[in-house]
């Protein structure tokens, strides 16, 4: 008789254990519903805004392109590829290399957060296309021909 | 669009289910049907990932090239069919009819489903381009490997991050767009789908074939009942995959075990179970070798998902070797599993070769190394990060039940299910303790590697954590019947 016992202890246990959880996901599923809109998460929105610059990189043929962020991650190319609007950006760019330099022949420049753009920009690049919303296609005044293939 | 990248999925999985369930034996019951399926989702979207790559390296990824390789694979395993279907013969499985507490576990289950593969769905539904690491590297190489050319080397070049990382992942998604040609975000949320849910059939289908229904049910409701893994599996992260090819290798260790022994197919030690099968039929002693080879299959793929996979998968093989030592016909059978294992390694070794050269240490110098290793307060931040998060996860009621479960049940009375499952607990338990060893040596700052990491490497062991606690554990109709007796 009690090893019954002990059996259904065990059950009642394990089973209760094992949906104790349902609370707190029901919780978590409120929490992600109310921390990201229907119309997509930011992820979503920065990958929209990159698409004309993907197809028109795509329509160049280009393979790579450098990258100039807002100047306060300029310091260091490992900076630089570590942080978040980097990787978003390479994510969304893909089959398009993006490097965390501007030392190649094409670079996208990011400024949408800059106050003064113009003026954050190097001088050996000049702006080869315009794309809106501080996105910018600029080319290297003196070209390589590494980065076209 | 996601029934577009299903069906693309689907396709290597139903390919590789004939031979398996040729060489499994699959029968009346559907346990071993589910096993099969179960086991076909993962091995064929593995296989479909090696068989992109194959072509890549090969033919840049020409469509001639594509099919080649896809063609030659898939001869071998309807060849693989035709040799088994000839020489098999047709098989009967007991059937057990449902008791009410296997209903009452099943209701559980359905409602253990319902918060877990609904957490899962808002996950991919409100963040549906997934966690950090899947952007920075598991969906990022995939247009790549879609685009081939001379596109697909790029994501492997002097600043890429993560170029050593295996890339079962990464090809799985990119074979898909090549052949939906475009790359939909629904690729990659199916395949986290279809390995989320093959994991949980696997787990009850392993466990229903070899200790019976009500403990194939109460493992599934242990997985279901941990809503963390569901999470995980929506962040499009591949350690989802990595779980479900350890518990794969496991459980096709554990039926290559069994046939060893002759095993009478259902497994069930009670008798009531026994009573009402139907037949009961023996496996012969050649189809525990094919099960050797999905497990080497298995444990490759392991190894072509994630680093952590090749520590997996040198684990597995020195636990079972340990094991076979004194007997020669058990280490004649690791060419089988050698055979199985082949492919998916040829491929991690020409991409550690040709592609990228590996770091395990990141860098750190052995002084680096023994300073760390001597730093008291590093295992202090260890064991208050496993500490915290065994008394802060939701599932943290389930982590304390499931020993008392254990205490509580004892020991099965098959033997050969307790042998399995030392095995598989042995790898589990080793595989724990280097994780906590990675930790203790990682050249990243150690709270930051904890909080983002530690979660997730957990979860990988925590199907085969359950398939092997249960396999040990005696039934509940195996207690009911020592107390009738």
């Amino acid at each position: 008789m009690l090893e019954r016992v002990w059996v259904v202890v065990a059950l009642v246990a394990i089973v209760a254990a094992a949906l104790a959880a349902l609370p707190t996901t029901v919780m978590r599923i409120q929490r992600i519903v109310a921390d990201h809109p229907p119309e997509g998460d930011y992820v979503t929105r920065f990958v929209d805004r990159l698409q004309p610059v993907r197809e028109a990189l795509l329509q160049r043929q280009l393979m790579r392109v450098g990258y100039l962020p807002r100047m306060a991650v300029r310091s260091s190319p490992m900076q630089m590829r570590g942080g978040a609007h980097f990787l978003w950006t390479r994510y969304a760019l893909a089959p398009i290399l993006l490097r965390p330099t501007w030392r190649e022949s094409f670079v996208l420049a990011d400024l949408r957060f800059e106050d003064d753009p113009a003026a954050t920009m190097p001088d050996q690049l000049t702006v080869e296309k315009n794309f809106g919303d501080g996105l910018l296609l600029l080319r290297r005044r003196k070209p390589s021909a590494l980065s076209i293939e | 669009m996601r029934t577009a990248a299903l069906l693309t999925l689907l396709v290597p999985a139903a390919v590789t289910l004939l031979p398996l369930s040729a060489t499994l034996r699959t029968a009346q019951s559907s346990a071993p049907r589910l096993l099969c399926l179960a086991l076909a989702i993962g091995l064929g979207l593995g296989l479909g990932s090696c068989a992109h790559v194959i072509a890549l390296a090969l033919f840049d990824g020409t469509w001639a090239g594509l099919g080649a390789v896809d063609a030659a694979i898939g001869l071998v395993l309807v060849g693989v069919w035709w040799l088994a279907r000839r020489s098999g013969r047709p098989m009967t499985m007991p059937r057990h009819r449902w008791s009410a507490l296997d209903v009452g576990l099943a209701l559980a289950c359905l409602l253990a489903a319902a918060g877990f593969f609904g957490l899962f769905e808002t996950v991919v539904y409100r963040t549906p381009h997934g966690g950090i690491d899947a952007i920075a590297s598991w969906t990022w190489k995939a247009p790549f490997l879609a685009a081939g050319g001379t596109r697909w080397r790029l994501p492997f070049g002097d600043f890429s991050r993560h170029r050593d990382y295996p890339l079962l992942l990464s090809a799985g998604i990119a074979r898909a767009w090549r052949y939906m040609g475009g790359s939909d975000q629904a690729v990659p949320i199916s395949i986290a789908f279809l390995f989320l849910i093959a994991t949980a059939a696997l787990l009850f289908g392993a466990l229903h074939a070899l200790r019976g229904r009500t403990v194939g049910l109460l493992g599934a409701l242990c997985l279901l009942g941990t809503p963390g893994f569901a999470w995980h599996a929506g962040s499009l992260l591949a350690d989802g995959v990595l779980s479900y090819f350890m518990l794969a290798s496991l459980v096709l260790l554990a039926y290559w075990q069994r046939a060893q022994s002759g095993w009478r197919v259902g497994l069930v030690a009670d008798e009531t179970a026994r009573a009402s099968a139907q037949s009961v039929a023996v496996v012969p002693p050649a189809k525990g070798s094919a099960a050797l080879a999905w497990a080497g299959l298995a444990a490759g793929l392991a190894a072509w998902t994630k680093r952590e996979g090749l520590l997996f998968f040198g684990t597995l093989v020195g636990v079972y070797v340990a094991g076979s030592l004194r007997s020669r016909s058990r280490l004649r059978a690791a060419g089988w599993f050698a055979i199985g294992a082949a492919v998916p390694l040829a491929l991690l070794r020409w991409q550690h070769q040709t592609l990228a050269t590996r770091r395990f240490t990141g860098g750190r110098s052995l002084l680096e190394v023994r300073a760390a290793v001597t730093d008291p307060s590093r295992y202090a931040d260890i064991a208050s990060a496993y500490w915290g998060l065994l008394l802060g996860s939701p599932s943290r009621w389930l982590l304390l039940a499931l020993p008392a479960f254990v205490l509580l049940m004892g020991g099965t009375a098959d033997t050969d299910a307790r042998a399995a499952a030392r095995r598989a607990g042995a790898v589990v338990a080793l595989l724990a303790v280097m994780q906590a060893a990675i930790f203790l040596t990682t050249p990243a700052p150690l709270v930051w590697h904890l909080s983002t990491a530690l979660d997730r490497l957990l979860f990988q062991l925590w199907p085969s954590a359950i398939f092997a606690l249960f396999l040990w554990t005696a039934s509940p109709d195996e207690r009911w019947s020592d107390a009738d007796a």
